[in-house]
């Protein structure tokens, strides 16, 4: 392989669009697990807790998942600051004006969005992941001796302030999926003929259900729907 | 009618421009070009420099003219060419904003005229095909299927204008190296240089410092000659399958 063909293969812009899609599709994935995950709390507390339990009973599988995820948020990042980078220094002036004629609000905002749920994602693992929010509910325990997960997801979104920051958190999430998800299947060169008009729609699509999933049960915590009485 | 315009002046690659604004009294039958045409003569004759602008068929098959108008390149007629772009499609007293396009690999000559070799050289690097020497063989010895034929066709239709780049936010030239790429992978003629013209290209691409795609589709929205993004589809499907080649 000569020289030039290694360097088109590691570096291009079209290798890291690959790299920020293969790793989408792996969050993705997660995300749309840790939906239905959360589902569960509509069940009541032993069957939330039951989950909680096997999640964090995966031991090194658990872990495996963990560095995974981390890596690939790493090089998601990695290679998004390598593209916008490219990308700015590509048009040193601007327009005056410049008008859009078919790209989207949530496309425009990507590198912001993509931002706000990193810090999100930090606080959100702050609060239920290492317990350094509510460091006495994180040492709740329930009827059968375990951390009580249910008790601590049902109280923190009674607080309207982490109802709020979590809902802004979701819309972050779907706003990026929207244009995420479909610019993935186009970058993985699957978006052609007669799939084009259902894979424009498969994000939007996606981001609305995951909207619907993240935002149903802290939702119904805050109505009351779901109580940890 | 009416035109009042704010025109992009730049004396050479190298100095600062600005804006000017003129007047011009234009008729609604003439092309955009001949309204700047009519505007040229008044400056010659008042002993001002013409403004620069590129042009060339005017029946908008060449590629040469390049002017973003009122933020949209080639205008605000969807598919249609700056030269194909006629006075009728704006109102008396209209104001309109005319610049070059603006991409750092698109450096201006002059006014609104910029230096479009940088797609050249992409092309150089693997838009072409094998043919050898000698008698041409039948016309019809090489089956093609139709689609495929007319799907190549589509894609062949770039006149390598700079649209794509000029709409696109980031100033990539994905749209156009795909059309090239897209348009010889469907083809039997293309096959022999397949993987080394995707990855020729994309570097050569890169190289010239355009953007990189994030699917926003406003090159295919500004393509006078509406190519699809598919066209990009079929690059990044291209390229993948050259990374995936042990050659």
């Amino acid at each position: 392989m000569s020289q030039g063909k290694a360097q088109s293969l590691l570096v291009s812009s079209v290798t890291l669009k690959i790299v920020m899609a293969i790793t989408g599709v792996a969050m993705v994935g997660f995300v749309v697990i840790h939906m239905l995950g959360h589902l569960i709390v509509f069940q009541g507390r032993v069957a939330y807790n039951d989950y909680a339990e096997f999640l964090q009973g995966l031991g090194g599988l658990k872990w495996i998942a963990r560095f995974g995820l981390l890596g690939m948020i790493g090089a998601h990042i990695a290679a998004a600051t390598a593209l916008t980078n490219r990308n700015q220094r590509a048009r040193p002036e601007g327009y005056v004006k410049l008008r859009s004629r078919r790209t989207t609000f949530a496309a425009k905002s990507m590198w912001f969005a993509g931002l706000a749920i990193f810090f999100a994602l930090l606080y959100h693992l702050a609060h239920f992941t290492l317990g350094w929010v509510d460091a006495e509910q994180y040492t709740w325990i329930d009827e059968f001796g375990r951390h009580d997960l249910y008790s601590h997801f049902v109280i923190s979104f009674e607080d309207p302030r982490i109802l709020g920051t979590y809902l802004a958190f979701v819309v972050f999430v779907c706003m990026h999926l929207s244009h995420g998800v479909t610019s993935m299947f186009k970058t993985m060169g699957l978006s052609r003929g007669r799939f084009t008009k259902p894979i424009e729609m498969i994000g939007p699509v996606v981001a609305i259900i995951l909207f619907l999933g993240f935002a149903a049960p802290p939702l119904a915590c805050m109505m009351g729907v779901v109580t940890a009485g | 009618m009416k035109i009042k315009l704010t025109v992009w002046r730049q004396r050479n690659r190298n100095a600062q421009g600005a804006f000017k604004d003129y007047e011009v009294e234009a008729s609604p039958d003439m092309s955009f070009l001949e309204m700047f045409d009519v505007l040229n003569e008044s400056l010659i004759s008042k002993g001002e420099e013409p403004v620069a602008f590129d042009h060339d068929c005017r029946e908008g098959i060449c590629g040469a003219c390049s002017m973003v108008i009122n933020g949209s390149p080639h205008g605000p007629r969807q598919g249609t060419t700056t030269c194909q772009l006629h006075m009728r499609s704006f109102q008396d007293g209209d104001h309109i904003v005319v610049e070059p396009w603006r991409a750092r690999a698109f450096p201006i000559i002059k006014d609104l005229v910029v230096d479009r070799s940088s797609f050249d050289r992409i092309q150089q690097a693997g838009g072409y095909i094998t043919v050898n020497t000698g008698a041409p063989q039948d016309a019809n010895a090489i089956p093609i299927g139709k689609a495929e034929a007319d799907e190549a066709f589509d894609y062949a239709a770039c006149i390598g204008c700079g649209a794509c780049v000029a709409a696109c936010p980031n100033a990539s030239a994905m749209l156009f190296t795909a059309s090239k790429v897209a348009h010889l992978s469907l083809l039997p003629q293309g096959a022999p240089e397949r993987r080394d013209r995707v990855r020729r290209m994309v570097t050569a691409m890169d190289g010239e410092g355009f953007g990189g795609c994030t699917n926003h589709g406003e090159c295919s929205a500004a393509c006078p000659k509406e190519i699809g993004q598919d066209a990009i589809t079929l690059l990044n499907r291209e390229f993948m399958r050259a990374g995936v080649s042990a050659k």
